[in-house]
């Protein structure tokens, strides 16, 4: 019988690696508590709020649970939202964890609800715990409003259950949401740990819907719908609401994308509704001089109120003018914003930043009255479909 | 002559310690990518801020040399002329060199197991994470060269694709200016400050042990420049990405990844850059301790203490130490700075070894390097126009051997460096 040299032969083949696989799936099998699918909450949205009378965190989430055991509720999609307090953010999710008895997953969480209060406390070690240990996406959106985390996460919209879904297809995936500014939590600490020290996030308004919706059962109560037409800017020590106008200048500004339609009304009266098609934000910097040259791409939309007997496009003089007056009165807007920003000492426009690039690093801090800023806009106007 | 042509199951009649010069380049791929970009970048940002991209360039300048250094030491072929005449000098510089490896894949692996243990793998006893990661290194280093080097072939090419990809379909908020200004620190402060981390230089010195055997593309210097230009390329990224909040970026390899703009339609991303940053660290690993066995067998004349030594000394100082995060701090201290020098004085010290070694011994060279050459091919290509009865072919052999017989040294063949 032919003799086998064992260690030789193992460590000649690829047997060893197998068995060493197999050894790891035992191990991590038979000592790791790695938990099921089913036994996870896989959580769409959370909401962090800070109490200063009792110090301590309160965290909201709202998780959909994947499948259930039972036969005749399977198929349905259940939204659970669980709201614990803690003196650490991580104390608290542990304690949303007992009470659902499942684990609690951010992998999956695309929306962060802020409140006010907790955005006076220190940013990285707000984030850096959620993003490292609880596996937070870096791309989840950050967004705050007029009520708690706790209420806006558990509202019913019109269209879906689930608030946190709403804002997620909204916000995340681009759909509907005209010059709103989507920051992700990456966005919100590269801003608020650079020079300007500042950051913007969505504002949300929540208003009860005028007319809820019927189904067969009859009129469903308590729907809600979101208003997502303001920014909040904000430093540890401010923070100031931006409506309409200043808000959808911003997010031309400063967003990586912006999407939806901008709307010009002359004085006259008249009209003319265009669609973002692309946009190139140029800013630079020559020592505490800033300078942004914004090129935007639209194409016509809609007219109403001009005097003209003709089907208007995108080549006709009316419209070139309107696009020509937009520009200046977005050019208005965004030295509005600046003065608006040295007056509120909340660097949102993130100049600061931009001069420490050209200055250096001798540029003292809180420097921002001694910058100065021109804004220049040009519209492109494309053919209309 | 033509080269040699490469043909199915050449690997295996390679000597031992000889590798391809494709593979080679597999393996520096490897350890630029594991070891300069996973937790790295944040690291040096805590104290670089925005000149994080300037201290890396610095760095690669350095490392490029090392490997200038190391790789001309290779090309010598002086290592094994210095094994057979039994140089002392080279002996205790390959002592060192163990030791310095020893040292280098302790704080190597705890700083590859503090990024792996404590964000990839949360919630996993460390020990147990420890020991299953260095089962392969310890198995691939044991095995050698040519196990390791085969193990990069395969899993490089695979693993460059999925970068680049991830590089090419990045869609985020970035801002390039964020790479300025140069000197965010004073000058003196930035250029005093890059030697603590040296822990991140002269992980090409294990190719010193290494005879290279080239193919007809120059895929070594291609894959130095390659990963030296990814590297940058993708630190530059990072910095404009993240600006300041780098220092919170634990591994930015993997962090770059969930900005995959596939992201949105078929979930996370960050799993393809993760399989790769494990991967490349075992490959990484196991090279190293390759080299400190290498470099054991030619300071004491076996490899033994060094197959039981590194992987005892990893993993004691993993499992004792509080964490693995403190032995890695411990490597970016005044440690940084004694493992800077030893990375440039080595390669240096090779060298003029080599040098020294082939003036001195130069006919004994001759006949060493002959041993491993293998002699041209007998095959007569044309016809002797002389008419002399004796063939071309036969002739330029006569020639070689005439010259080895005068100067001592065969001159390079194609195929061989």
């Amino acid at each position: 019988m032919k003799k086998i040299n064992i260690p030789s032969y193992l460590m000649r083949t690829k047997w060893f690696l197998i068995l060493l696989a197999v050894l790891a799936l035992i191990i991590f099998g038979r000592t790791v508590n790695s938990p099921a699918l089913t036994k996870t909450a896989i959580v769409l949205g959370a909401g962090l709020d800070y109490s200063e009378e009792d110090g301590e965190f309160i965290v909201t989430t709202q998780s959909v649970l994947m499948a259930s055991s039972s036969s005749d509720s399977a198929g349905q999609t259940t939204y659970n939202t669980y709201t614990s307090t803690g003196k650490t953010i991580a104390e608290a999710l542990d304690d949303i964890s007992r009470k659902m008895g499942l684990t609690v997953s951010l992998a999956h969480c695309n929306v962060l609800f802020m409140s006010q209060s907790v955005l006076r406390l220190d940013h990285m070690q707000l984030v850096y715990p959620l993003t490292g240990m609880y596996s937070l996406p870096e791309h989840a959106i950050l967004v705050t409003g007029d009520k708690s985390p706790r209420e806006m996460l558990a509202v019913k919209i019109g269209t879906t259950s689930s608030a946190p879904y709403f804002l997620q297809l909204a916000l995340t995936n681009k759909e509907g949401t005209n010059g709103m500014i989507r920051t992700n939590v990456k966005d919100f600490l590269a801003r608020s740990l650079s020079r300007s020290k500042s950051a913007v996030i969505p504002y949300i308004t929540l208003k009860k819907l005028p007319d809820q919706p019927i189904t067969g059962e009859g009129e469903q109560k308590d729907n809600y719908e979101f208003d997502l037409s303001s920014t909040l800017v904000f430093n540890h020590d401010k923070a100031q609401v931006l409506a309409n106008r200043q808000a959808e200048t911003l997010s031309l500004y400063l967003a990586n994308e912006t999407f939806g339609a901008i709307n010009y009304t002359s004085d006259k009266g008249e009209r003319v509704e265009f669609r973002i098609l692309n946009k190139n934000v140029d800013s630079k910097a020559k020592g505490r001089s800033i300078t942004a040259e914004i090129e935007l791409s639209v194409e016509l939309l809609d007219v109403q109120f001009i005097n003209s007997d003709k089907v208007l496009t995108g080549a006709d003089p009316e419209i070139r003018e309107a696009a020509n007056k937009l520009g200046k009165e977005i050019e208005q807007t965004l030295t509005q914003l600046f003065e608006l920003s040295k007056e509120l000492n909340i660097d949102f426009l993130g100049l600061q930043a931009k001069a420490y690039q050209s200055v250096g690093r001798h540029l003292e801090q809180d420097c921002l009255k001694t910058l100065s800023f021109s804004p220049k806009v040009s519209l492109t106007v494309k053919e209309t479909a | 002559m033509k080269p040699a042509r490469i043909q199915h199951g050449i690997y295996k009649n390679l000597p031992n310690d000889s590798i391809y010069n494709s593979q080679a380049s597999c393996i520096i791929f490897a350890l630029g990518i594991a070891f300069k970009l996973s937790a790295l970048p944040g690291v040096i940002a805590q104290n670089y801020h925005s000149s994080t991209l300037w201290a890396y360039l610095m760095m690669s300048a350095v490392e490029l040399v090392i490997c200038a250094l190391v790789f001309t030491f290779v090309r010598t072929r002086s290592d094994g002329l210095l094994r057979a005449t039994n140089n002392k000098a080279y002996k205790l510089f390959c002592g060192i060199c163990a030791l310095w490896l020893i040292a280098k894949g302790t704080f190597y692996f705890s700083y590859c197991a503090a990024y792996l243990a404590t964000e990839q793998f949360g919630g996993v006893e460390p020990a147990l994470f420890y020991l299953l990661l260095l089962a392969p290194i310890i198995y691939l280093g044991v095995k050698g060269s040519r196990a390791i080097s085969r193990t990069a072939e395969i899993f490089v090419p695979v693993f460059f694709v999925i970068i680049v990809l991830n590089l090419i379909f990045l869609d985020t908020d970035l801002d390039i200016g964020r790479n300025l200004p140069v000197f965010a620190i004073e000058p003196k402060d930035f250029f005093a400050g890059l030697p603590r981390y040296g822990l991140w230089l002269g992980d090409v010195i294990p190719f010193a042990f290494l005879r290279i055997k080239n193919k007809r593309m120059p895929y070594a210097s291609g894959g130095i420049a390659i990963t030296f230009l990814l590297v940058n390329i993708i630190i530059f990224l990072g910095v404009a990405t993240y600006g300041e909040a780098l220092i919170t970026v634990t591994d930015l390899l993997i962090r770059i990844a969930g900005f995959n703009q596939l992201s949105l339609d078929i979930g996370r991303m960050e799993w393809t850059n993760l399989f790769a940053v494990i991967a490349l660290s075992i490959i990484s690993l196991s090279f190293l301790f390759y080299g400190c066995t290498a470099a054991t067998e030619r300071a004491v004349g076996f490899s033994l203490p060094a197959k039981i030594i590194f992987p005892i000394v990893v993993i004691c100082c993993v499992l004792f130490a509080q964490s693995s995060q403190e032995i890695a701090q411990f490597a970016v201290n005044v440690t940084g700075y004694v493992l800077s020098g030893i990375a440039v004085v080595l390669p240096l010290l090779f060298l003029a070894v080599g040098v020294y070694a082939r003036r001195k011994y130069g006919g004994i060279f001759g006949c060493l390097d002959s041993e491993y050459t293998p002699h041209p091919p007998l095959r007569p290509e044309a016809p002797d126009s002389l008419a002399d009865n004796v063939l071309a072919g036969m002739k330029e052999e006569a020639e070689q051997t005439q010259t080895v017989m005068q100067n001592g040294s065969l001159k390079p063949q194609e195929g061989e460096q």
